[in-house]
């Protein structure tokens, strides 16, 4: 049965587009791929939060990375299935570099040190002007970001940019899912529930920590390169701390350590507000700060684990208080 | 005979406060050894520095021929140095087959982590009636089994045993002691018991040792220590 759904599920999210857009609605399917790089970024950092139960204020900065370092490749003429992985690898192995001496600490000491990395990133992007053009973003005038060519297809239009956002997110989801089910996802609960206990057990506490984190860390590049392919633009204001924090919201209200639950935070946090744009305005979208205010702290008050709950995570909050 | 494990003279401290004030004692192959001592004594601190949580600033600690103080805790639980943690330590969001499966991290081999599961199972019929069901929803008792079966899937050569039967029924008592024996006698485990229950543990050990405030006053065979005057005085409640 659930199968069923799912299948259906997916197959409309495969037609509507198509049809939407033959009938003129480029504004949805632009809002679409918009969710869809929302939902790359938090399923990935659902590793970090909701697996590995370590909170990460600066996910943002690896965006970042993803992006300036698919953006600066690809003004230089290299095509997207090589900026991709070097993207991905530079974002993974700078996230090891900044993960290696954190994770030994406590928790509480992550969440500091992320928050610091994402800023100094930005700042970074803001005054290195001779690489990155500061805050008037990239590419410089005269220049381009290449599109992204398969065979003889260029990506050109928001549907077929739809298209490969929704293949990497499938891609994303799937690897997420194969984690958690794995020998590695296990240890990963027994180290949230139990750091000490999972210690004893012969669980390279460290190690397996810093396997999540860097992995997290390359689906944020993921969503960095084809995020910049897409817009042809970047800039350090689109990697705010508020961006973090947007991103950890949508994790928190669609429910910790589940993918489904991160997705949903997506649709709340983004889609809604995307949709809703263009019919109260864009005074809504300054509110919508505050209205996530409030949802979270209903949500917080009203339901602890997110609005879909794991069994897990529950029991582990009966554990805590 | 071989001593299998060998602690020579530790000192552990919390800050600047001693918690262990250079303990020695030793584990010989096969035997059960008993550590009674009242709250507070150290008995846990002595598990933790053994299993390498806690670091120590003095003396040593050998297994076999191989010096094991300041190694990180997995790296000790995967020389089959296991301890079964005092409370009721079991991952609580993972079931029951989970914890088992965690027990033996190190080993990827599935069909050996079945065939452990599968003798844990005729150790503790209860957890196969059981084994969906997510730890933190097991009674005390069954949690505590869970707990040492958890610990068996390592295939120990030594098991350490904190306060096993700390806030259990008597019922539920006597069959964690019948199992440390059973475990021993049966595979040849040797073990470390902890324990405030100074009768019961005595009752079921080889050897003994008396812990007060971080210092050894005491060791013998377990029968002269039951027969001793002080000892009945402070750990028997015997006259
Ligand atoms: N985390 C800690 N920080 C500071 N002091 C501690 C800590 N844990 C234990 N102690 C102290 O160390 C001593 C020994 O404690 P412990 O090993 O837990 O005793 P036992 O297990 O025999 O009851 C006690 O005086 C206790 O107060
Ligand atoms: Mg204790």
């Amino acid at each position: 049965m659930r199968w069923i759904i799912g299948i259906i599920i997916l197959l409309l999210l495969i037609v509507l587009p198509l049809a939407g857009y033959n009938c003129g609605n480029y504004y949805a399917i632009h809002v679409a791929g918009l969710v869809g790089i929302y939902c790359i970024l938090c399923v990935g950092l659902n590793i970090t939060i909701g697996y590995t139960g370590l909170l990460d204020l600066g996910f943002m900065a690896f965006c970042a990375i993803g992006a300036y370092t698919a953006a600066l490749l690809s003004i230089k003429g290299i095509p997207f299935w090589i900026t991709l992985p070097v993207s991905l690898f530079l974002g993974g192995f700078i996230r090891y570099l900044l993960g290696a001496p954190v994770l030994r600490l406590r928790g509480d000491y992550l969440a500091i040190v992320t928050l610091a990395f994402g800023e100094i990133v930005r700042l970074i992007a803001n005054n290195f002007d001779w690489l990155t053009n500061g805050p008037k973003g990239l590419p410089r005038v005269g220049e381009r970001i290449a599109e992204i060519q398969l065979f003889s297809l260029v990506f050109k239009n928001d549907l077929q940019f739809y298209y490969l956002i929704f293949f990497f997110l499938i891609g994303t989801i799937l690897i997420s899912y194969r984690l958690e089910h794995s020998r590695i996802g296990r240890a990963l609960v027994a180290i949230r529930e139990d750091e000490l206990a999972a210690g004893l057990s012969g669980i390279d506490v460290p190690q397996i920590k810093s396997i999540a984190f860097v992995l997290s860390g390359m689906f944020g590049a993921l969503a960095g390169a084809i995020y910049v392919h897409w817009i042809g633009f970047i800039s350090p204001e689109m990697f705010t701390f508020w961006e973090s924090v947007l991103l950890v919201s949508m994790i928190v209200i669609g429910g910790m350590g589940n993918i489904a639950g991160a997705i949903l935070g997506v649709f709340l946090l983004v889609g809604i507000p995307e949709i809703l744009r263009p019919v109260l305005g864009t005074k809504f979208v300054d509110y919508r700060m505050l209205i996530f205010g409030l949802i979270m702290i209903a949500v917080i008050i009203f339901r602890p684990e997110g609005i879909l709950k794991s069994k897990r995570r529950t029991l582990e909050l009966e554990e805590r208080f | 005979m071989e001593k299998l494990l060998q602690i020579e003279g530790i000192h552990v401290y919390y800050d600047k406060i001693a918690a262990l004030k250079g303990v020695s004692l030793y584990l010989q192959q096969g035997e059960i050894v008993a550590m009674i001592g009242a709250n507070g004594a150290g008995k846990t601190t002595l598990i933790n520095t053994i299993s390498g949580v806690l670091p120590l600033q003095k003396g040593f600690v050998r297994f076999k021929d191989e010096i094991i103080s300041n190694l990180p805790a997995w790296k000790i639980a995967r020389k089959s140095i296991v301890q079964i943690p005092e409370g009721r330590k079991v991952f609580p969001g993972l079931t029951v087959v989970e914890n088992m499966e965690l027990g033996a991290f190190p080993e990827d081999n599935k069909r050996k982590i079945r065939e452990g599961i599968e003798n844990m199972y005729h150790l503790f019929p209860v957890l196969k009636e059981r084994k969906k069901q997510l730890a933190g929803t097991l009674s005390g008792g069954e949690q505590q089994m869970l707990a040492i079966a958890r610990g068996l899937m390592a295939e120990p050569e030594i098991l350490m045993f904190d306060e096993p039967s700390m806030g259990l029924a008597p019922i539920l008592v006597e069959k964690v002691f019948q199992t440390i024996q059973e475990i021993n006698q049966r595979q040849g485990i040797t073990i470390l018991l902890v324990e405030q229950n100074a009768k019961k543990s005595l009752q079921i050990a080889g050897r003994a040792y008396v812990l007060e405030t971080g210092s050894i006053v005491m060791t013998d065979t377990a029968d002269k220590l039951l027969g001793n005057d002080m000892v009945k005085k402070a750990y028997l409640g015997e006259q």
